[in-house]
């Protein structure tokens, strides 16, 4: 494969930022994840989006000043993720204070993750297995009562032809990833339908906060590779007429690259649960929330003491009514049944320190 | 560059050929379709003597019976890897049609049998009921061309020698059939048949009976009586089922037709006009549909019958199963047959040949006179013993000798009943 003209350089210097996004605009750099962030002017920005760790500073920050050209507008509010949160935390036991609807809303902030948008010319010649579905009969036959009594089945079954042929073609907006770690944060916001997107305007960074791109238009290259790949493979099974594509391979040469910017919506929280922050991500389209579910430690350890200190209550009143019992036998028999349960919740009073511990260890409520 | 000159410089490899594209920009191209069989119209003359040539059986080959060239015909055997089709209306439409040569269909006035007959018989004796009064009509154009064949390896002389062996066989034939010298023409036909492979997975459910000895203690005695438990048993049967012959045919006796088989299918040849030059063949009556629904009831059939030998005990109850069919599979052949007639005391008898092994089977006169003689012969001792028994009983002697009259009556009368149904059913071929 040939790309024939390189990505462009990155960087467009000349052009101002708040020129071109059309707002005035603030890099910050995060000294923990590496991260780099364009906030509004008037957003005051301490905590990292990314890693959510303090120590962000302001800092000039090479970047492509010109402003994406097009953005997936938040379909969620900010009030409406309430709903979202709840139904999220809910079933977390031992709770954390922190973790709360209305906390989690405070420390909402949006957030918008770039991704690479890639105009280019593609010519290729390409090999491909397409598949055609058809109809069969098939048959079942019951035997009950002496009677013979068929069925029909009808089978849609797929028909394999080999198809070769060459592609000339311009796409457009082809979308690539333009951070490194594109997958994980794919992963956790559970994806975009980008049929959504819209015209950058500055009115959508009002409030918002934006990742710059990590991975430069030289190592996304792959990728736009790849994605054209699938562009065209769509394409010639919609050609062929087919219902299925497969064993796909093109000889691509490329042309007249463009690169831009696309941002995609997402709201940043996070809770507290001991010394650290735990981050909650919900999908600005979908509203789609990720993150660790932590129980609580505390409330754990309060509960096992809480049963404990019965225990040791029980042991004491039922030694208490065990040594009365000494003369008389009713009380005796009541007294080994208060130690009896005295045992059974001194056994049992660890269980819930132990088992956030182990559950919050093994990062288990995901 | 690189890219962009491959991209003007390419060309579709060998056999693809461009294919409709509904994209502006993409070029497709597909496998070329198998060339559609053009009736070549071809008359198999000699190279050499411009004679007719016909395929000779004897020789496997294309002969020229006026110089005596012969020519191979030169088609692939495939045997069982002849392709198989799915039941598909798409396939059925994709199957290629018409003879690939200059053939005529000719329909008897007679019987209305239709078969397909060389350039040269525009009239023939009908291979069917023997009648001459035929006359041609035109060709069909909605049948399925027949991808396979089995050439035929026996020529009408060992055919002759075959029918002639079998009519001197079997006492319950008149002797005098030996002598029939009536067969004067045996018609090679290729027959149309239909062949059915399926997988069969079958489930089946019944009470059961399990046989136990047990004693009781009745009347003042112990008796050993049988038991049956009965109780619900199930089971799954597998059973392939592969080269199921049926007939595409409704002009010849079915009953004859299964007694030529088995024909070895290991000898399918791609079909070529070349193995039908100076042969009739018959174009398929029955539709693949209701050729399919006969194989179908006979493959559930023998699903039935492996799922009976599955159960456990003789004894059976509320049976019942299901039958799941899959990979279905029909091919559509030619195989070799002769047909032939003979007259024997004014009446016309059909007997056909297994053009691929020679095994006969056909209609035979049955000379009842000796079936009844037979029979008397067998009923004889049985009656002749009770009529002594009867007389000697008057001396006090017939008390032994009555019952084994009887049992020889019995033994007669079964006798007997066995011969003339024998003796029905070959009449009734």
């Amino acid at each position: 494969m040939s790309q024939e003209s390189a990505p462009p350089e990155s960087m467009s210097a000349g052009l101002s930022i708040n020129a071109g996004w059309g707002i005035p605009l603030q890099v910050f750099y995060c000294a923990h994840c590496h991260s780099a962030h364009l906030a509004p002017t008037d957003v005051t920005l301490t905590t990292c989006p990314a890693c959510l760790q303090d120590g962000l500073s302001a800092q000039p920050e090479r970047l492509r000043r010109e402003p994406p050209e097009l953005v997936v507008p938040f379909a969620v509010s900010e009030e409406s993720t309430a709903g979202f949160l709840t139904e999220w935390a809910r079933g977390v036991r031992f709770r954390p204070d922190d973790l709360a609807p209305e906390l989690l809303l405070r420390r909402i902030r949006r957030y918008y993750l770039p991704l690479w948008l890639v105009d280019g010319d593609v010519e290729a010649t390409w090999q491909a297995e397409m598949g055609y579905d058809y109809q069969a009969a098939s048959f079942r036959e019951q035997y009950v009562g002496g009677q013979w009594v068929s069925q029909e089945v009808t089978e849609t079954r797929v028909r394999w032809e080999s198809r070769v042929g060459r592609l000339k073609r311009h796409y457009d907006n082809v979308a690539v990833p333009a951070l490194e770690d594109h997958d994980r944060w794919m992963s956790r916001l559970g994806g975009y339908d980008y049929r959504a997107r819209k015209e950058y305007s500055a009115r959508a960074m009002a409030g918002s906060v934006v990742r710059i791109p990590d991975h430069a238009p030289d190592a996304a290259w792959p990728d736009a590779e790849g994605a054209f790949d699938r562009a065209a493979a769509l394409e010639c099974q919609a050609a062929g007429e087919a219902h299925h594509i497969r064993n796909w391979s093109m000889r691509a040469g490329y042309s007249n690259l463009n690169w831009t910017q696309m941002l995609a919506p997402a709201f940043v929280t996070y809770y507290r649960e001991g010394e650290k922050v735990y981050p909650i991500w919900i999908n600005g389209q979908s509203g789609h929330v990720s993150g660790t579910k932590r129980m609580s430690q505390r409330k754990a350890s309060v509960t096992s003491l809480i049963v404990g200190a019965v225990a040791i209550l029980l042991f004491f009143v039922g030694a208490l009514i065990a040594l009365v019992g000494a003369v008389l036998v009713a009380p005796l028999a009541i007294g080994a049944v208060l130690i009896g349960v005295s045992l059974l919740l001194g056994l049992i009073a660890p269980i819930p320190a132990m088992w956030v511990w182990f559950r919050n260890r093994s990062g288990d409520g995901q | 560059m690189l890219a962009r000159q491959t991209y003007a410089d390419w060309t579709p490899p060998p056999g693809f050929v461009p294919a409709s594209s509904r994209v502006t920009g993409i070029e497709v191209y597909a496998p070329a379709p198998p060339e559609e069989a053009q009736p070549e119209a071809s008359t198999f003359r000699c190279p050499q003597c411009n004679g007719i040539v016909s395929y000779s059986a004897d020789v496997q080959q294309l002969v020229c019976p006026h110089c005596g060239y012969t020519q191979e015909v030169g088609a692939r055997v495939v045997g069982l890897a002849a392709d198989r089709f799915e039941f598909t209306l798409e396939a059925l439409d994709q199957s290629e049609k018409g003879w690939g040569t200059e053939r005529k269909s000719i329909q008897c006035e007679a019987c209305n049998a239709v078969f397909s007959a060389g350039g040269g018989e525009l009239s023939t004796t009908c291979p069917f009921c023997g009648s001459n009064r035929v006359a041609t009509r035109a060709a069909g154009h909605d049948f399925i061309r027949p991808g396979y064949l089995v050439p035929f390896t026996v020529d009408a002389e060992r055919c002759r020698t075959a029918v002639t062996e079998w009519l001197g066989k079997g006492w319950m034939h008149p002797p005098t059939l030996r002598q029939v010298n009536a067969i004067g023409h045996f018609t090679g036909i290729y027959l149309p048949f239909w062949v059915f492979d399926a997988r069969i997975e079958a489930q089946w459910k019944a009470l059961v009976g399990h046989e136990r000895q047990e004693r009781r203690y009745r009347n003042g005695k112990w008796e050993t009586e049988t038991v049956i438990d009965w109780r619900w048993e199930n089971g799954r049967v597998h059973l392939p089922i592969a080269n199921m012959l049926i007939h595409g045919t409704d002009k010849t006796s079915t009953v004859l037709l299964e007694r030529l088989y088995p024909y070895n299918l290991n000898q399918l040849t791609v079909y070529d006009a070349g193995y039908l030059a100076g042969w009739q063949a018959q174009a398929y009556e029955m539709q693949l549909k209701p050729a399919w629904e006969l194989g179908k009831q006979r493959m559930r059939e023998q699903a039935k019958s492996a799922c009976y030998r599955d159960v456990s005990s003789s004894h059976v109850r509320n049976f019942s199963m299901t039958a799941d069919f899959s990979d279905e599979r029909w091919r559509y052949v030619l195989l070799p047959t002769y047909l032939a007639t003979y007259e024997f005391e004014n009446k016309v008898y059909h007997v056909m040949v297994n053009g691929q092994t020679a095994v006969v089977a056909g209609q035979k006169p049955i000379a009842w006179l000796r079936v009844w003689l037979v029979i008397t012969l067998a009923l004889a001792p049985g009656l002749l013993g009770g009529l002594i028994g009867l007389v000697t009983s008057l001396f006090g002697v017939g008390v032994f000798v009555l019952p084994v009259a009887f049992v020889l009556f019995v033994a007669g009368l079964v006798v007997a009943v066995y011969i003339f149904n024998r003796a029905r059913a070959a009449g009734d071929i």
